[in-house]
């Protein structure tokens, strides 16, 4: 891995080099932003420059660190991050020191996907929080001389998913840094971690990524089929992460759905509405309507980007539909439509009833493509 | 130029309520700096000795005052500020009541000295009751410097019922510090028995928060701004992380003018719902600017609490606004694809298994469904009906091997705790035979004669310390445990006022506590019974949980801090005991006086009577 | 690799270094002891990254090499064995390992040595020999007050301080203290405070053999050497607190008494005392000491009157009668003094009786007495 593999953040790459450059380098990094857009490979990448023998503000990806990292078995450099809770785990034990064979295997199994793959979320079952175990260590760790040269660096995945004795246990260690010492956090959630913390941190600020940003790294890294790369990297909300799955599901057959459903949005046949209202609240979870609400909001979209702007370049596989569309509905109140849209996703997050959810959405969108055009 | 000061008219002073506006030193320094504000002050000075009681002097650079409006101020309902009824629906300045010299005057040795810009001699005046004693004339910068002593020297009777004079102290110190913050453009300076507790420059608001509350608290302030027709509002939210133990750090102003109003907290609290823990504050400060019309200033003579024309409007609007700047934010939880999963794959599986269950007991006993059954539904205050119902001599014996019954009975305590320290496998292995165990960490289930008890382990310490601490106040005194090497601790400078205030009751407690000044606290030595490690925690969480039982109406000083330290140095859920520590709890829990509820109420002991389980198992 | 061993020798040796494998790591290499064989000598390594534990033993060697062995698998087979003779062969290119007894073979997969840590090197120009006894002696009497708080990683260690000819051994948790000073040692070049990890001493007293041993130390690391053993641990980098400055120097009330009958005197009141303070007092009077305890919770009391040496004005002092305990029984001298100033200030506690360039002073805060 190296600056160049990690997707977009031209900024932070830059910032960090920087850092790395002027050797002025902090005791403790706070890389904060959205869910899946790779924090936690800028942190790996910045641990493993520090640690590099070429001392350049690139790795240099042959030394014997730079070879250490790729496995994510440095000893001068340690992954913090959610475990599950031990039973009868005692205060200063090792935090895997009561897990089962079974949970330290996935511990490893997961470490070792992160050191491939930088974007791999760690996630382990029932871990719902980082341990006070977990701090201490560090805490112990940093307080011991170091087994070889370099820095000492700490990586704490998801910072917010420490609990208060965790947080406050950490909140020390950051109060008397020790030199030599770097601890690296990531979280999607700054606003969770304790002001105390966050204020004894440098920001590092990591901004969504760029739509054609993923839809290249989806094309180029994965091997993912252009169409299908763009509408994942449309509906991914700027998050790597997402627009992998995304781009690993059927999205064709829903695409088709979401036509299917606006033509009958539109149509006479309302028993037929109902019924697909009713196989789509019965098939798919909150989850899988959220995205499938996206898709008709992406759909929605470029028929209004058609509906102002006839140039529009749009996906082959909705073309035609959507020019059907916009062509007979010219004067449809598309943005309200996206609205309505953007409503009924809410009204998911807040638990309302699918079905209700649905058909409200298809009175609203019906109401505002048809009013609007018989005015 | 004309008269600032004029006598209201009769019909305009009737309307406002007569009221007491001096009712102990604070109000003085509040009424004082409101003057001093009205007359364009941009550097104001307050000292006070004793509390107040002895000295108040509030000096301003302020506008001053002719040698007319100097005499006319001390009569009462003279006010530059009223002239008309109309002016009283559109009040802008603070101090409209225009009776606050003339009451001060009336229970204090008051002297006034002021110079106005177009007189080039300032003006002395000392009044005592509603004489003026003394008028001359002396040299003076611009501006008005008011002196009261003895305040209450002709009322015994007010003055006796001055609170402590800490109390009183605090209550000047919050003044300010609202005035401080609402005035960040006017410079304060405010001394206390020769210490200097606010030495502040103007700033912007930004800058006067931190200066007040702390660089910590202000970095984590979130600033919001919004202007309708109604009103505007702006100020500063802190994050949730920061949310405090207690209310003390709230503050609104409507026009600049601090005010406490119940429906406008609630709607800040309402907006944080779910953001906040249960039992934590957020910290805030709201300005409200507001069209004098619609509200209604006068309710009370101090002028804190307000009344508002529509108050729907106003609580809509501020839980909205609140919850917007939260949400900007993004501190209101949001749902990504992959939690999603998750959770609703685990709600189907609980939902699943919580089915079974159901039916599972249906078809067994047609019992509904609680977990104890029956005494569920009177579980909590079962318990509580006779003490009698359980015992610490129903705890059954082991009749296997009477060597390893319940252990208090057969070796003394303290001897075991000793040994056992020494060998930690031995408790292990006998562990097994003897009727306790902790489930959770948390509970303490024991066999007693006739069914099960179940202990919660942290109210029941609870319980033990609480009546430690009191029985401590009232008689025995604590051991204190001193310390190798001090602990120094910054804290507020409300909470280092409160530490004063409390020195004599937290010594009695088993603190050592010396108080350096600067707002440090250096913590010698700790009650004997409370954990190593955890000192410098410890004081700082029993200080908000004080307040916070302040708040909730624990009047009582003493069993406040007894309620406050017993809940804060009792173990918790989630420690783990060894069975010594638990058979040592239950000694203890048995020995106080109300073993079956904790100081804040909450039961104690679950008692599940063998017939119940009987029942549950269907062998009736 | 291929060598014959007999199978309770090569258990002996395990036992002593597997104390420092991790039961469970995120690190899966540390869950092996690496076996190295050179000729006729087999050396085995554990390291959980903080203490490195070397042992070697004399084997019949065949083949050299190198490889990782699991630690728990390879203990669990020899536990399991009688004594016997026991012919370890492995192939250190597909990491397969073969233990062969008379009547049995017992396969396991170990894993390759490159992937092993290797144990830290580091520059001392320090070193320094001392009997086993005396480190022996160090551990026991300070270890019982290293610190637990985790928040305080400086005092969760052993202090040793060098300077000159003379080391001092520092433990203190905050309610007591020990502090030892050595003198007369052999010129020590730097001056040097170094914080031992209070693990490294446990695996070091399990661990220890008679004779006369190598300290060698540099401000990271400290490698005890014995004859066939080497403990190389990392050392605490934190600031010590100055706990010189908490030690009185102006006590002048001195009390001297037998060790063993106050140790037993104090045991004794000790169980009357409450269960949650464990406070007892020490009331004196000229020649007369009564260490009493009351336990007002239980109605329990206890009262002893103890002979003793004492002339200064007449003094009350709590403590907590655990700190007494551990500090007495720590302490070899047939008389103790105690100094106290106040029933406020630290009281120290001395042998009266040390050896020669030993000197032993144990400090406890006392528990305030309300009156």
């Amino acid at each position: 891995m190296s600056w160049s593999s990690i997707i977009g953040h031209e900024r932070v790459k830059k910032q960090l080099k920087q850092i790395i450059k002027s050797r002025q380098i902090a005791h403790a990094y706070l890389f904060y932003g959205a869910d899946g857009i790779g924090k936690s490979a800028l942190a790996i990448e910045f641990a493993k420059v520090l640690n590099c023998e070429s001392g350049t503000e690139q790795a240099c990806d042959v030394c014997k660190n730079c070879k250490r990292m790729e496995t994510l078995q440095h000893p001068n450099v340690k992954l913090v991050f959610a475990l599950p809770a031990g039973k009868g785990e005692e205060k200063g034990d090792n935090p895997v020191a009561v897990l089962s064979e079974s949970q330290v295997a996935d511990i490893r199994e997961q470490i070792s996907l992160k050191a491939k793959d930088p974007y791999h979320r760690i996630e382990i079952p029932k871990a719902n929080f980082i341990k006070i175990n977990s701090v201490r260590d560090i805490k112990r760790e940093a307080s011991l001389s170091r087994t070889e040269e370099g820095k000492k660096v700490f990586i704490i995945f998801n910072a917010d998913m420490m609990n208060t004795e965790a947080a406050n246990s950490l909140l020390k260690t950051l109060e008397e840094p020790l030199p030599g010492v770097i601890i690296l956090l990531t979280t999607s959630a700054k606003d969770q971690l304790p002001q105390t913390i966050i204020s004894r941190c440098q920001l590092i600020s990591c901004g969504s990524l760029q739509e054609t940003e993923i839809e290249k790294a989806l094309i180029e890294m994965e091997g993912i089929e252009k169409t299908i790369a763009r509408l994942a990297a449309q509906l991914a909300q700027g998050s790597y992460e997402n627009a992998r799955k995304l781009a690993l599901l059927n999205m064709a057959e829903e695409r088709k759905d979401v036509v299917e459903f606006m033509r009958l949005v539109l149509g006479r046949n309302r028993a037929a509405l109902i019924d697909t209202i009713d196989e789509l609240a019965s098939s798919l979870d909150r989850p899988g309507i959220e995205r499938w609400l996206k898709l008709l909001q992406s759909w929605l979209r470029d028929a209004l980007l058609l509906q102002q702007n006839e140039q529009t370049p749009l996906l082959d596989d909705e073309k035609k539909s959507i020019c059907n569309f916009v062509e007979k509905f010219r004067n449809a109140d598309l943005i309200s439509c996206i609205q309505a849209v953007e409503k009924a996703i809410a009204h998911l997050d807040k638990n309302v009833y699918l079905h209700l959810i649905l058909t409200m959405l298809a009175i609203d969108l019906r109401k505002f493509i048809t009013e609007t055009t018989t005015v | 130029m004309s008269s600032r000061i004029h006598i209201l008219s009769p019909e305009l002073s009737n309307k406002i309520a007569a009221g007491e506006v001096v009712q102990r030193p604070a109000s003085v320094v509040k009424e004082l700096i409101e003057n001093s504000l009205d007359a364009g002050a941009t550097r104001i000075s307050i000292i006070v000795k004793d509390a107040g009681k002895a000295l108040i002097q509030v000096v301003d650079n302020g506008f001053g005052m002719s040698e007319q409006d100097a005499s006319m101020s001390f009569r009462r309902h003279a006010t530059s500020k009223i002239n008309k009824t109309s002016d009283l629906e559109e009040i802008r300045t603070l101090g409209f009541r225009g009776e606050a010299l003339a009451s001060i005057a009336a229970v204090a040795r008051v002297e006034l000295k002021t110079r106005s810009e177009s007189d080039d001699l300032a003006t002395f005046l000392r009044i005592e009751g509603d004489e003026e004693k003394e008028k001359t004339k002396s040299a003076l910068e611009r501006g008005t410097s008011i002196t009261v002593r003895n305040l209450f020297y002709n009322t015994p009777a007010r003055r006796n019922f001055l609170k402590h004079r800490q109390t009183e102290l605090k209550n000047i110190t919050d003044v300010v510090t609202r005035a401080a913050v609402s005035y960040p453009e006017v410079e304060w300076f405010y001394v206390s028995d020769d210490e200097i507790l606010l030495d502040l420059k103007s700033s912007s608001v930004e800058g006067r928060v931190a200066a007040v509350f702390g660089k910590v608290v202000s970095q984590s302030l979130i600033k919001f701004e919004e202007t309708n027709d109604l009103m505007s509002l702006s100020g500063f939210l802190a994050r949730p992380n920061f949310a405090r133990k207690s209310r003390a750090e709230q503050m609104v102003f409507m026009n600049r003018r601090f005010i406490f109003s119940r429906m406008i907290n609630h709607a800040v609290f309402h907006a944080y719902e779910h953001l906040l823990e249960k039992g934590s504050f957020p910290f805030f400060v709201l300005n409200l600017t507001i069209n004098p019309k619609k509200v209604d200033v006068n309710v009370h003579p101090s002028k804190m609490e307000i009344k508002f024309e529509n108050d729907s409007n106003i609580y809509r609007m501020i839980l909205s606004v609140v919850r917007k700047a939260l949400v900007d934010n993004d501190l209101m939880p949001s749902v990504s694809f992959k939690e999603g999963d998750v959770l609703s794959s685990i709600d189907a599986k609980l939902q699943y298994d919580s089915q079974g269950w159901k039916k599972a007991m249906e078809s067994q006993s047609g019992a509904p469904v609680f977990p104890i059954g029956s005494s569920s539904n009177h579980g909590l205050s079962k318990p509580t009906v006779t003490p009698n119902i359980i015992g610490l001599d129903e705890i059954e014996q082991s009749q296997s091997n009477p060597e390893t019954s319940f252990p208090f009975k057969t070796t003394p305590p303290s001897g075991n705790r000793i040994l056992d320290q020494r060998m930690p496998g031995d408790q292990s292995a006998s562990q097994g035979s003897r009727p306790i165990w902790q489930v959770h960490d948390k509970y303490i289930i024991s066999q007693i004669r006739n069914g099960l008890m179940i202990i919660d382990q942290h109210v029941a310490h609870e319980r033990i310390i609480y009546e430690r601490v009191l029985s401590s106040f009232e008689n025995s005194l604590p051991s204190i445990q001193q310390l190798l090497f001090p602990e120094t601790v910054e804290v507020s400078a409300s909470d280092y006022s409160l530490v004063k205030e409390l020195q004599g009751h937290l010594e009695r407690l088993g603190f050592d506590i010396k108080l350096f000044g600067k707002n440090t606290v250096v913590i010698e030595g700790i009650p004997a019974d409370v954990r190593i490690g955890s000192e410098r925690k410890i004081l700082q969480d029993v200080l908000d949980e004080f307040r916070n039982n302040e708040h909730a109406g624990i009047s009582d000083v003493r069993d406040n801090l007894a309620k406050s330290f017993a809940c804060k140095a009792a173990i918790k859920a989630g420690d783990k005991l060894n069975i010594d520590e638990m058979v040592v709890l239950i000694e203890h829990l048995f020995l106080t006086k109300m073993p079956f509820v904790c100081p804040h109420g909450r039961p104690v002991i679950v008692k599940i009577p063998l017939e119940e389980l009987d029942k549950r198992f269907g062998r009736t | 690799m291929k060598f014959t061993i007999e199978s309770n020798e090569l258990q002996k040796v395990l036992i002593k270094i597997s104390g420092v494998v991790p039961s469970k790591s995120t690190l899966p290499i540390l869950e092996n002891i690496l076996f190295t064989l050179n000729e006729n000598k087999l050396t085995l390594v554990a390291t959980d990254m903080e203490i490195s534990m070397s042992a070697s033993l004399d084997v019949r060697g065949s083949e050299n090499g190198s490889i990782a062995v699991p630690a728990k698998r390879v203990m669990d087979t020899l536990r399991a064995l009688p004594d016997a003779q026991i012919v370890f062969n492995a192939d250190t290119g597909n990491n397969k390992i073969k233990m062969i007894t008379e009547n049995g073979e017992y396969n396991l997969i170990g894993e390759s040595s490159q992937d092993y840590p290797a144990i830290p090197e580091f520059k001392s120009s320090n070193e320094l020999l001392i009997e086993s006894s005396v480190i022996e002696s160090i551990i026991s009497k300070t270890v019982f007050s290293v610190s637990t708080d985790e928040l305080r990683p400086a005092m969760t260690g052993l202090l040793l301080q060098f300077k000159e000819k003379e080391m001092r051994a520092v433990a203190t948790d905050g309610h007591r203290l020990v502090r030892i000073i050595y003198t007369n040692l052999p010129q020590i070049k730097d001056q040097k405070d170094i914080i031992i990890p209070s693990k490294a001493l446990n695996l070091i007293s399990k661990a220890i053999e008679s004779g006369s041993n190598t300290v060698s130390f540099s401000s990271t690391h400290i490698k005890f050497s014995f004859k066939n053993l080497t403990l190389t641990s990392r050392l605490i980098e934190e600031s010590y607190p100055n706990y010189e400055s908490v030690i009185p120097l102006e006590n002048d009330k001195k009390l001297l008494a037998d060790r063993n009958i106050l140790l037993s005197a104090v045991k004794r009141v000790s169980l009357y005392s409450s269960n949650t303070t464990h406070q007892i007092r020490f009331s004196m009077k000229k020649d007369d000491l009564k260490i009493m305890a009351e336990d007002i919770d239980f109605g329990g009391e206890a009262k002893e009157k103890i002979a003793c040496s004492y002339s200064a004005e007449n003094i009350e002092i709590g403590f907590n009668a655990i700190y007494l305990i551990d500090i007495l029984s720590h302490i070899d001298s047939q008389e103790v003094i105690f100094n106290f100033s106040s029933s406020v200030k630290a009281a120290i506690i001395k042998p009266v009786t040390m050896k020669e360039n030993e000197d032993v002073l144990m400090l406890v805060m006392p528990m305030r007495l309300n009156v």
